[in-house]
């Protein structure tokens, strides 16, 4: 079985020295996968590694089958939008927008036939409970927002979810209802999940835990400023 | 979702800056569409003017000047033409139109032309459009005038109105305010046609006042679109007796009773309208020219041809319409600057918005074109609406004219210099948005992902 997300002799260095080794991570599909660590330790820089948005010094990262490193800017951006869904602690969802549009621009990018935008993304929305899928995402609540953006992660139909500390603003009860939302919907669809969390109440909730210290060999300074001074792909 | 449609949701997104960048540029569109209309829609109007006269005689010292103010009452003439020259211009040629005037009297402010009933009959104020009347009749007599429509219209004058003429161009008359009929009736020893009780206006100011003559309205004119309908129209041999009245009171010599009285020294004129003959259905001919230039070896008067001195006015000021459509095209690229700048301003904000967008799969380049269509959106509503403006400032203008001067003038946005315009304002647009998209492309990522405090 091809992995969802296959990491070998993966080195990294940022521009303040900061260094960080993964020798292998792999991801089944559909598999759900607890990154742990405290804050700052570099969890951040990996996902946004395996999502193609950081240039990797050397090794090698598969999507799927299909090898990210080395690809131009366009095919990676292209690998992005139809295979991987991220998800973030603040949700960077597009303001202005409703959530319907949201998630069709999810869709726009994975390459989806315009016409099957709008149903689609009402449908997605009202699986995961938004009843005011045309409002705009201002006017919805956090935990709408965070559903929201859990849709927009699916909408292309992912092999692989990449969620960066999605429950860190929430409290440890909201946060444990909007991972076992997060992982029953990437359930579903078959998508395998990788979220990265520095809340120990979560680790009940993943069958696969990896202590991020233990897969990492990092040097250099702390990675406090999770995406700072980094260099992004061409 | 379309790219389009992302696009115009960013636009909407930000309301205000969307649309006062877009109503920066609909106003210099709209200027520089409306200086060229206007300036072609005065030309016309200028060359509607000269009517159907082929050619114009007076004693003025130059060709436009003649024109100026024999066909469009600038000012009173400097000086008449001999009685005797006019004859040998009339006789001496097959002429088809050949319309003596003579102009220096105003009544409140409105140019009088005494000339003979060919005025209304023959002479078309607009080239193909004749005279015609909206109440009454033309002149018969020495004491009866017609006005213009505008002259009716603002001072109210109706058929059977008495009404004094004075000497110049009457621009002291603003003054002028209607009085009694009595008043009036006893001061008209000539016409002695004032007894009917009829409204009789008397101008008071400082000037020269003909009122030893009262003459009466016969005939109102329906307006022609033309700067002659600010005329009042009066027999010439009217003209002719108000004015022996002022020369024989100078000399001492007892006063003309009647148009019988006239010597050959008040038969004054101070233009000839000329026409030659021309084929049906042709506005000129030939022998245009050759009148012409016989007339033009004459040294004693002066003659133009009124659509060559339109022409050369319009030369004369072309300069000046450089000076406005290069300020309009200044105001444009001023406009189109306020778009780079809302744009690039605007990235500042958009940081985060184009972060994720490169995360949910937006590449650089279509993130450089997303930028660079917002802009020439901006380019493209603010050409629409600037000549949307144009049409209807145009048509306000022209309006306003008709109603205060009524002179008619068709603003018609030339539609291919409207095209021009608007691709040259929308491409303009998009080359100011090449800097914000520039920066949109560089955004980095990953820095723009972090979490907000």
């Amino acid at each position: 079985m091809t992995a969802a997300l296959d990491i070998r002799n993966l080195e990294f260095q940022r521009r303040d020295g900061f260094r960080l080794a993964v020798p292998e991570l792999t991801v089944q599909p559909g598999e759900q996968v607890l990154l742990a660590g405290p804050s700052g330790c570099g969890k951040s820089t990996l996902l946004l590694l395996a999502a193609g948005l950081l240039n990797v010094d050397q090794g090698s990262i598969r999507i799927g089958g299909d090898e990210l490193v080395g690809l131009g800017g366009a095919a990676r951006d292209a690998l992005r939008a139809s295979r991987i869904g991220m998800i973030f602690q603040t949700h960077h969802l597009l303001p202005g927008f409703s959530a319907r549009e949201n998630v069709a621009t999810a869709m726009l990018f994975a390459g989806v036939p315009h016409r099957d935008h709008a149903a689609e993304a009402g449908e997605l929305l009202s699986s995961l409970g938004i009843d005011r899928p045309d409002a705009r995402v201002e006017r919805q609540s956090v935990g709408q927002q965070q559903r929201i953006a859990i849709a927009r992660a699916l909408a292309a139909k992912p092999a692989l979810i990449l969620a960066d500390e999605p429950t860190a603003s929430l409290d440890p009860e909201n946060a444990r209802t909007a991972v076992a939302l997060l992982q029953n919907a990437c359930r579903e669809r078959g998508a395998a999940l990788v979220l990265t969390s520095h809340d120990p109440s979560l680790v009940d909730a993943f069958e696969r835990r990896i202590d991020f210290a233990d897969l990492v060999s990092m040097a250099g300074v702390p990675d406090d400023r999770s995406a700072t001074d980094l260099e992004v792909p061409a | 979702m379309t790219d389009l449609r992302l696009v115009l949701r960013s636009l909407g997104s930000r309301p205000t800056s969307t649309v006062v960048t877009m109503l920066l540029i609909a106003i210099a569109v709209a200027l520089l569409l409306s200086m060229r209309s206007l300036r072609e829609a005065g030309r016309r109007s200028f060359t509607r003017g000269v009517g159907n006269a082929h050619l114009i005689v007076s004693a003025e010292a130059s060709p436009l000047v003649t024109v100026l103010n024999g066909l469009f009452y600038a000012n009173p003439p400097r000086a008449p033409i001999p009685q005797a020259k006019v004859s040998e211009i009339v006789d001496g040629f097959p002429w088809a139109m050949a319309i003596p005037t003579q102009l220096g009297d105003s009544f409140l402010g409105h140019p009088v032309v005494a000339t003979t009933p060919d005025f209304l009959t023959i002479f078309e104020p607009a080239p193909g459009e004749p005279w015609r009347f909206a109440r009454g009749r033309n002149f018969e007599g020495p004491f009866e005038v017609v006005l213009g429509s505008r002259v009716a219209r603002e001072t109210g004058l109706d058929l059977g109105s008495r009404l004094y003429l004075t000497h110049g161009s009457g621009r002291s008359r603003e003054n002028a305010a209607p009085v009694g009929s009595a008043d009036a009736v006893d001061s008209a020893p000539v016409s002695g046609a004032a007894e009917d009780g009829h409204d009789h206006v008397h101008c008071d100011e400082a000037g020269h006042v003909h009122d030893e003559v009262v003459f009466e309205v016969v005939g109102i004119l329906e307006p022609s679109g033309t700067h002659h309908d600010r005329v009042v129209v009066a027999d010439l041999e009217g003209g002719w007796l108000v004015h022996a009245f002022d020369r024989r009171a100078a000399e001492g010599r007892p006063e003309p009773n009647s148009v019988d009285d006239l010597e050959e020294a008040d038969r004054l004129v101070t233009g000839l309208l000329l026409r030659t003959p021309v084929r049906a259905g042709r506005g000129s001919s030939a022998i245009v020219q050759q009148a012409f230039d016989r007339l033009r070896r004459d040294p004693s008067v002066t003659v133009a041809s009124p659509s060559t001195q339109v022409d050369n006015l319009f030369g004369i000021v072309a300069d000046l319409d450089a000076v406005f459509v290069a300020l309009g095209a200044g105001i444009l690229v001023s406009g189109v600057c306020s778009v780079m700048l809302a744009l690039w301003n605007s990235m500042e904000l958009r940081r985060r918005q184009i972060a994720v967008l490169r995360v949910l799969g937006c590449t650089r380049g279509r993130v450089l074109g997303l930028v660079l269509t917002e802009s020439a959106l901006v380019g493209m509503g603010g050409a629409i609406v600037g000549v949307i403006l144009a049409l209807a400032g145009g048509n306000i203008a022209a309006e306003l004219l008709a109603a205060r001067t009524g002179v008619v003038i068709e603003p018609m946005i030339d539609a291919r210099g409207a095209i021009l315009v608007a691709a040259a304002t929308v491409l303009l647009a998009g080359v100011a948005g090449l800097a914000p998209a520039i920066r949109a492309y560089r955004t980095p990522v990953a820095d723009n992902l972090r979490p907000l405090d």
